[in-house]
C-alpha cells in the first residue's frame, strides 16, 4: 500500500458524507419551508431565547438556564444562526437546526448499520426513518426532537461498540452524546440512568484492572457530569440557586394533556416496541450482550415515557423519546442482521421491509384519525395580545404587566413593548420595587403541559385557580389570567412620572 | 575515530556550513530575530493601538475581546478535528511486523543517527545502550555523538567506554552560537547515511524504529522527506509535573500531530526522532543554528519547499522534566523558539501564502503563532472571570456584547474541558489508565504555562538566542 499525500480516499469519503449531509439538510429545510409546515411551540420560544440572549438581556440568561424543560443546548445550537437570520415567525434558524440534525441522524444510522455490516439494503431502513411522519414532522417544524434523537442514537451506538469491542472512539462518542442529551432534552437525560447503569454493570463484570476501571468511567461519564456541573453553576450565577432549574420537577398537575402523545401515534408505537423486543429474543439466543445491551436500552425510551406518564409529565417529554424508540429499534434489527446472524442478502432485505410497514401502517393510522388539531399558542399573540392591552389601557394610565414563564416568549416575541415585560422568575416584591408608581399586574398561563412547571407555578401554588394574597382576579383570555398586583395606597405625586411610562425603572 | 567539525572556515561549502542557512539565505534564519520592518509596524501598531486605548478604551478593549474569543472558538474547534483526524486510517504510516521481518537486511542502506550532547556524561552509558539496541546492522549504522569541543565531562565520560561498532564522535568547536541545531548541522555534513535520524542524549527509541523508517520511506511518494515519530515518557509518574506532561504530550504526539499528517499540514516537529532523507535535508541547509526551536522551524521550511513530513507509529521514550525550575526553563526555550519561528516566516507573508498554500498557512498561524498567542492571553481572561466570579463586576459586561459573551462562555466551559479531556483521551489511548484523572487536573498546568509564554515573550527580546538547557538525568538520579 502506498501512502500518498496528495489524495486521501478517507477525506473524499468524508467529503461526500458531509456534502450528503448539507444536503438531504436542504432538501428537509427547502421541504418545510414549501409545505409551510407550522413552526413548532418550542422553536418560537427558543428563537425568542437565542434573541434576548443576544441583546444581553437577564430574561435571555435567566431563560437560557433555569428549567429542565426548556434546556440550553437546543437554543445554544440556534444562537449563531439567529444572530445572522434574525428571530422572526418563521423561525428560520430553527428550521435549519433541526433539519440539519434530521439530516445527521440519517446519515448516522446509515453510516452505523454498514458498520454493523448491512450493505445498500441499509438505505430501505434510513428511508423507512425518514418517511416516519413523527420524525418528519419534527425535521420540518423547527423542534429539537431531531437534535435529542441524534444524540440518543448517538450514546445508544457509542455504548454498544464499547461493549462489543472495546474501542476508545466509541466510549467517547458514549461520553458526549450523553453530555448533549443531559443538555437537550428532559426525558432523554432520564434515559440517561439505566444507560449510565448498563456501563457501571459492565464495568464491574468485565475482568479488567482498577485503575483501567475507573479510566472508563472517567472518560464516559465525566462529560456528562460536566455538563450537569455547569449546569448547576450557571443556576447558581443567574437565578442566585444551583438547584433552581431542578425546582421545576417538584410535581405540579400536568393538566389534561396527557392523552396527546399516545391516541395518534399508538400504531406506530406498537410497531416500534416490536423491533427492539424481537431483536432482544434474538440477541438472548444468542447470548449477545452488546446486542442484549442495545435491545433493552431501546426498549427504555418505552419505559421512562411510561414512568413520566406515571408522575402526569407525559405530554412533552414523551412523545421525543417515543419518537427515538423507532430509529433505535432499527439499530437493534441493524444489529441483529448485520452482526449477530449475518442473514443474506435477501435476509436482510427482508428485514428493512419491515420498519417500511410500521411506517405504512402509522401512515394509515393518521389518514384515518385525521389531522391532529394545531397548537392554540400562535393565536394567542395575534387575538389574546391585542385584547389584554387594550384592556390593561382603559384601566389604567401607567401599566405594567409581567407575563409569567415561557410562555411569554411565545406571547410577547422578543420585544415586548413598554407595557408588557417577560417575567421568568417572577417575585411580587421585587416587581413593587422596580416598577414603583405603574399600575402593575400579572398575567399567568393555565397550568398546563410545559407551561405547569414554570417557577410562577411552584412558587406561588393555585395561582392561576385562586389568585394571590396579593392580586386580585381581573379576567381570563384564552389560556391566560390576569391579575392585578395589589399596593399600598399612595400620593398622588407618587403615580407615575410623566414620560417614564415608555421607559424602564 | 573523532573528527573536528570546524564552522566558519571560508573553504566551505553549503553542505559543509552549519551556518550555511543563516548566510546564503538570512530571509529564513533567525540570525536577526525580528527585522527592522517588522520593529517598525511592532512599535506603530502598538503606538496606534496605544492612541486608540486611550481615546476610545472600551471599543479596544471589546475589539481584542471579540478577536480573542473568536480565536479561542477557532482553536478549539481545530482542535477537536484534529483529534477526530487522528483516528483516521492514513494519519500515521504503520509498518505490520510481518513487512519489518519480511526486509532483506543485506538491502538495508546506511542510517546516521545524530546525538547532539552537552554536559550530558550521566546519560552516555545509557545512550550507548539504547542505540546499540536498535535493530539495524551495525554496519550500517552510523552514530555520531555531537559533543562540545569545551565540554570536558562529556567527553571524559564518552572517553570511558567502548564505543560500538558504527558509533564515533563529532566534536563542535566552541564557537557563537552554542546550539543544539549548530552541532546538528555540522553531524549532517559528516553523515554518511542515505537516511539520518536524530535522538536526544536521553531518548530511548523503540529498537525496530529505524527499520521501520526504512520501511515506511519505502511506501510514501518523493514528496515525503522527513517522519516523525511518536514521543513519550518512560517516567510518567515520577511526580505531578510529568504526570501532566504526559498528558500532554500523549494528546500532542498521539492524537494533534497525526491529525494534522491526516491533513497533509505542516507539522511542527518535536525535537528528536525526527527522520530524514539526508540528501533532502541538504538541499534544506540543515537547521537554522540561530532557532531554538530549529524542529518546528523546519517542519515549516519542509512544506516551504514543497516537501512533506508523515507521522510514523513508532514511539521514542524520553525522559519528562521532573524539576518545575527545569521544565520552565525549557518550555521559555520551546515558547520563544515558536515565536522566533513564527517572526521569520510571517517576514514575508504573501510569499509563505505562495509557498504553503492557504490551508497550510492558516494551519501555520494558529499551530505556531496561535499556540503562544493563547498562552499569552490565558492570563486575562483566567483574571477577568476570576473577578466575575467573585465580585459580578457589571462593568466586565461591557466588555462582553451579547454573542461574544455567549461565544465566551462557550470558550470558558466547553472550551477549557475540550482541551482537559483531549489529554485524558491522550493517556488513555496509550494505556496510561492511572493518568487519566491527572489529566482532567491539566487546567492547573495551564498556569505554568502561560507563566513560561510571557518569560518566553520577554526573553525573546532580553535574550534571543540564549538555549535554557534542559537537565536530563534527574530520573535516573531520583531512581539511584
Amino acid at each position: 500500500m502506498v501512502y500518498s499525500i496528495r489524495r486521501h480516499p478517507d477525506r473524499w469519503r468524508a467529503g461526500g458524507v458531509w456534502a450528503g449531509l448539507a444536503v438531504m439538510a436542504a432538501v428537509l429545510f427547502a421541504a418545510g419551508l414549501y409545505l409551510d409546515a407550522p413552526a413548532d411551540r418550542e422553536a418560537v420560544v427558543v428563537q425568542t431565547v437565542c434573541r434576548k440572549i443576544l441583546d444581553n438581556t437577564t430574561e435571555g440568561r435567566q431563560a437560557l438556564v433555569s428549567s429542565v424543560w426548556w434546556p440550553p443546548l437546543p437554543v445554544l445550537l440556534r444562537l449563531p444562526l439567529t444572530g445572522v437570520l434574525g428571530a422572526d415567525g418563521t423561525c428560520l434558524a430553527s428550521r435549519i437546526v433541526s433539519a440539519w440534525f434530521g439530516a445527521a441522524v440519517l446519515v448516522l444510522l446509515a453510516g452505523i448499520l454498514q458498520a454493523w455490516g448491512l450493505g445498500r439494503e441499509r438505505f430501505l431502513m434510513v428511508f423507512a426513518v425518514a418517511a416516519y411522519p413523527p420524525f418528519l414532522s419534527g425535521c420540518l417544524n423547527g423542534s429539537s426532537a431531531a437534535l435529542t434523537v441524534f444524540l440518543a442514537l448517538l450514546t445508544l451506538y457509542g455504548l454498544v461498540q464499547w461493549l462489543a469491542g472495546q474501542t476508545l472512539r466509541h466510549l467517547i462518542y458514549f461520553g458526549l452524546g450523553s453530555a448533549g442529551l443531559l443538555l437537550a432534552d428532559f426525558g432523554g437525560a432520564l434515559w440517561l440512568l439505566p444507560v449510565f447503569l448498563a456501563l457501571a454493570l459492565e464495568r464491574l463484570v468485565r475482568r479488567t484492572g482498577r485503575q483501567e476501571k475507573e479510566a472508563v468511567l472517567i472518560l464516559a461519564l465525566l462529560p456528562p457530569f460536566y455538563a450537569a456541573g455547569l449546569w448547576f453553576l450557571m443556576n447558581w450565577l443567574v437565578m442566585g440557586d444551583a438547584l433552581y432549574f431542578l425546582q421545576s420537577l417538584r410535581g405540579v398537575a400536568a393538566g389534561d394533556d396527557g392523552g396527546v402523545c399516545w391516541s395518534g401515534p399508538a400504531g406506530w408505537c406498537g410497531g416500534g416496541a416490536a423491533l427492539p423486543a424481537a431483536a432482544l429474543a434474538l440477541s438472548a439466543w444468542k447470548r449477545d450482550r452488546a446486542g442484549l445491551t442495545l435491545c433493552v436500552l431501546t426498549g427504555g425510551f418505552v419505559g421512562v415515557a411510561l414512568a413520566l406518564a406515571f408522575y402526569g409529565m407525559i405530554w412533552d417529554a414523551a412523545p421525543v423519546l417515543l419518537l427515538c424508540l423507532f430509529p433505535a429499534g432499527i439499530l437493534c434489527i441493524g444489529y441483529v442482521a448485520g452482526k449477530l446472524f449475518a442473514f443474506s442478502r435477501s435476509g436482510r432485505v427482508a428485514l428493512s421491509v419491515i420498519p417500511l410497514l410500521v411506517v405504512l401502517c402509522a401512515g394509515v393510522e393518521a389518514h384515518f384519525a385525521g389531522p391532529r388539531a394545531g397548537p392554540e399558542d400562535g393565536r394567542d399573540r395575534d387575538i389574546w395580545l391585542p385584547r389584554i392591552e387594550r384592556h390593561v389601557l382603559s384601566r389604567s394610565e401607567y401599566p405594567k404587566v409581567f407575563v409569567c414563564g415561557y410562555d411569554s416568549f411565545l406571547l410577547l416575541g422578543p420585544d415586548p413593548g413598554p407595557i408588557f415585560a417577560h417575567a421568568l422568575d417572577f417575585n411580587f416584591h421585587q416587581a413593587k420595587e422596580d416598577y414603583y408608581g405603574h399600575d402593575l399586574y400579572v398575567l399567568v398561563h393555565a397550568p398546563e403541559g410545559r407551561s405547569a412547571m414554570d417557577s410562577v407555578h411552584w412558587k406561588y401554588p393555585n395561582m392561576y385557580r385562586l389568585g394571590h394574597r396579593s392580586t386580585l382576579y381581573d379576567r381570563t383570555f384564552g389560556n391566560w389570567r390576569l391579575f392585578e398586583i395589589i399596593q399600598a395606597p399612595r400620593g398622588q405625586a407618587g403615580r407615575g412620572i410623566p414620560g417614564n411610562v415608555l421607559g424602564e425603572p | 575515530m573523532i573528527r573536528d567539525g570546524r564552522s566558519g572556515d571560508r573553504s566551505m561549502t553549503p553542505e559543509t556550513d552549519p551556518l550555511a542557512l543563516s548566510r546564503l539565505q538570512p530571509g529564513l534564519s533567525a540570525r536577526v530575530p525580528i527585522t527592522g520592518l517588522q520593529k517598525v509596524l511592532f512599535i506603530a501598531g502598538s503606538l496606534v493601538l496605544l492612541a486608540l486605548a486611550v481615546g476610545s478604551p472600551w471599543e479596544v478593549a471589546r475589539v481584542f475581546v471579540l478577536v480573542s474569543t473568536l480565536f479561542y472558538v477557532v482553536f478549539t474547534l481545530y482542535k477537536l478535528l484534529l483529534v477526530r483526524l487522528s483516528v483516521a486510517r492514513d494519519a500515521e504510516i504503520r509498518i505490520p511486523d510481518e513487512e519489518l521481518a519480511a526486509l532483506d537486511e543485506r538491502d538495508l542502506p546506511v542510517y546516521s543517527v545524530l546525538v547532539p550532547m552537552y554536559r550530558e556524561p550521566e546519560t552516555v552509558a545509557e545512550l550507548v545502550r539504547a542505540l546499540s539496541a536498535l535493530d539495524y546492522p551495525a554496519d550500517r549504522k552510523d552514530v555520531q555523538l555531537l559533543l562540545e569541543e569545551d565540554d570536558r565531562e562529556t567527553r571524559e565520560a564518552v572517553a570511558r567506554i567502548r564505543l560500538p561498532e558504527g558509533f564515533r564522535v563529532t566534536l563542535i568547536p566552541a564557537s557563537f552560537p552554542r546550539t543544539k541545531p549548530k552541532a546538528c548541522n555540522i553531524g549532517l555534513a559528516n553523515a554518511r547515511g542515505r537516511y539520518l535520524v536524530i535522538y536526544d542524549a536521553e531518548d530511548r527509541p523503540e529498537p525496530d524504529q529505524l527499520k521501520k523508517a526504512v520501511a515506511a520511506f519505502g511506501r510514501v511518494g518523493p514528496e515525503v522527506i522527513c517522519l516523525q515519530s511518536r514521543l513519550n515518557f518512560y517516567n510518567p509518574r515520577q511526580n505531578l509535573l510529568t504526570r501532566w506532561f504526559t498528558a500532554e504530550y500523549s494528546a500532542w504526539f498521539d492524537l494533534a500531530l497525526p491529525g494534522l499528517s491526516a491533513m497533509n499540514a505542516v507539522i511542527p516537529l518535536g525535537g528528536t526522532s525526527n527522520h530524514f532523507l539526508t540528501a533532502r535535508l541538504k538541499e534544506l541547509m540543515g537547521w537554522d543554528a540561530y532557532n531554538v526551536t530549529e524542529d518546528c522551524d523546519l517542519g515549516v521550511r519542509i512544506y516551504r519547499a514543497g516537501y512533506a513530513s508523515r507521522m510514523l507509529y513508532t514511539t521514542t521514550w524520553e525522559e519528562a522534566c521532573s524539576s518545575l525550575h527545569f521544565w520552565i526553563r525549557q518550555r521559555t526555550r520551546w515558547l520563544k523558539g515558536y515565536i522566533q519561528t513564527y517572526l521569520v516566516h510571517m517576514r514575508r507573508p504573501f510569499r509563505l501564502l505562495r509557498e504553503l498554500g492557504v490551508g497550510n498557512f492558516l494551519h501555520f498561524q494558529v499551530l505556531i503563532g496561535g499556540i503562544v498567542f493563547s498562552f499569552l492571553i490565558n492570563p486575562l481572561y483566567w483574571f477577568l472571570a476570576i473577578l466575575w466570579f467573585l465580585f459580578r463586576l457589571e462593568v466586565l459586561a461591557n466588555l462582553f456584547p451579547g454573542p461574544v459573551f455567549a461565544a465566551g462562555a462557550l470558550c470558558l466551559f466547553a472550551g477549557n474541558f475540550v482541551f482537559a479531556y483531549l489529554g485524558a483521551i491522550g493517556c488513555f489511548r496509550r494505556g496510561y489508565f492511572d493518568l487519566v484523572k491527572y489529566a482532567v487536573l491539566s487546567p492547573v498546568y495551564w498556569v505554568l504555562m502561560s507563566y513560561s509564554g510571557w518569560r518566553a515573550f520577554f526573553q525573546f527580546f532580553a535574550a534571543p538566542f540564549h538555549w535554557e538547557k534542559t537537565r536530563h538525568g534527574l530520573f535516573h538520579q531520583t531512581a539511584s
